[in-house]
């Protein structure tokens, strides 16, 4: 079955990004496709690259990168929650003159016509967190 | 064309949830989705009229809602049990709304193809 997630609760004071990545590794593991995970609001900073988590916790920015590069899966960070929180990449860096660039490699910005997409492709969507 | 019902139970301010949740039924809308919108919960007190932001500095929900209609989101639903439980009736609310029980949340929910709850 094909899946996409929706993901919004903040990484640091919500469980809603640690709950997506174990369900989407238990999806996968199953012989599901995971068709887009899509980061919305708070949800986003799962993507900053600038985060540092206590040695003995799980990084989930980190384990969401391995994650998604392992299984090849298209991970998206809404642009404008991502703007209002600072995550930019380098594009959105260079274009609103920013001192730099913390969006993690393997999360891409784009807008919400890739959920409405995803929406529209999978046969579940699941949300986490709100 | 493909529906989604958009479900709506957070309250309009202390966070940013019924905005997005509006972001997303106008988005849906644009890529020719067959959009409804069902307010329950907190969610009603997003269509209350003449609510007042100049203190708070948050953007005013009720205009964007008011508009809905313009962008053929339709039909705005809202839980009757929900607007009660709040002292509410729909004349406080700030657009035309069809009321539904929340037994029958399940019949409508199937009527979609897609619902999201935010």
């Amino acid at each position: 079955m094909k899946y996409s997630l929706l993901v919004l609760g903040s990484p640091q004071s919500t469980p809603a990004v640690r709950s997506a990545l174990r369900f989407a590794e238990a999806a996968v593991a199953s012989g599901h496709e995971l068709f887009r995970v899509f980061f919305f609001h708070d949800a986003v900073t799962t993507g900053n690259g600038y985060t540092v988590t206590p040695q003995d916790q799980e990084s989930l920015p980190q384990a969401w990168q391995t994650f998604g590069q392992a299984h090849n899966v298209d991970m998206v960070l809404c642009i404008s929650s991502a703007l209002r929180r600072g995550v930019v990449n380098t594009r959105e860096s260079d274009r609103y003159k920013l001192q730099g660039a913390n969006a993690l490699e393997g999360f891409d910005l784009s807008g919400l016509g890739q959920w409405v997409e995803a929406m529209l492709v999978s046969d579940r969507i699941v949300t986490f967190g709100g | 064309m493909a529906s989604l019902l958009m479900i709506c139970r957070k309250a309009p301010y202390g966070t940013s949830y019924a905005r997005e949740a509006i972001d997303i039924a106008l988005a849906a809308s644009a890529f020719d989705v067959d959009v409804a919108m069902l307010f329950t919960d907190d969610g009603v007190l997003q269509l209350v009229k003449g609510q007042n932001t100049d203190n708070t500095g948050s953007k005013n929900v009720e205009s964007v809602l008011s508009s809905l209609p313009l962008y053929d989101v339709a039909p705005i639903l809202v839980n009757e049990a929900a607007l009660s439980e709040r002292h509410l009736t729909t004349g406080d609310l700030n657009l035309p709304v069809e009321l539904c029980q929340p037994g029958e949340l399940p019949t409508l929910c199937a009527k979609y193809d897609r619902v999201l709850t935010i």
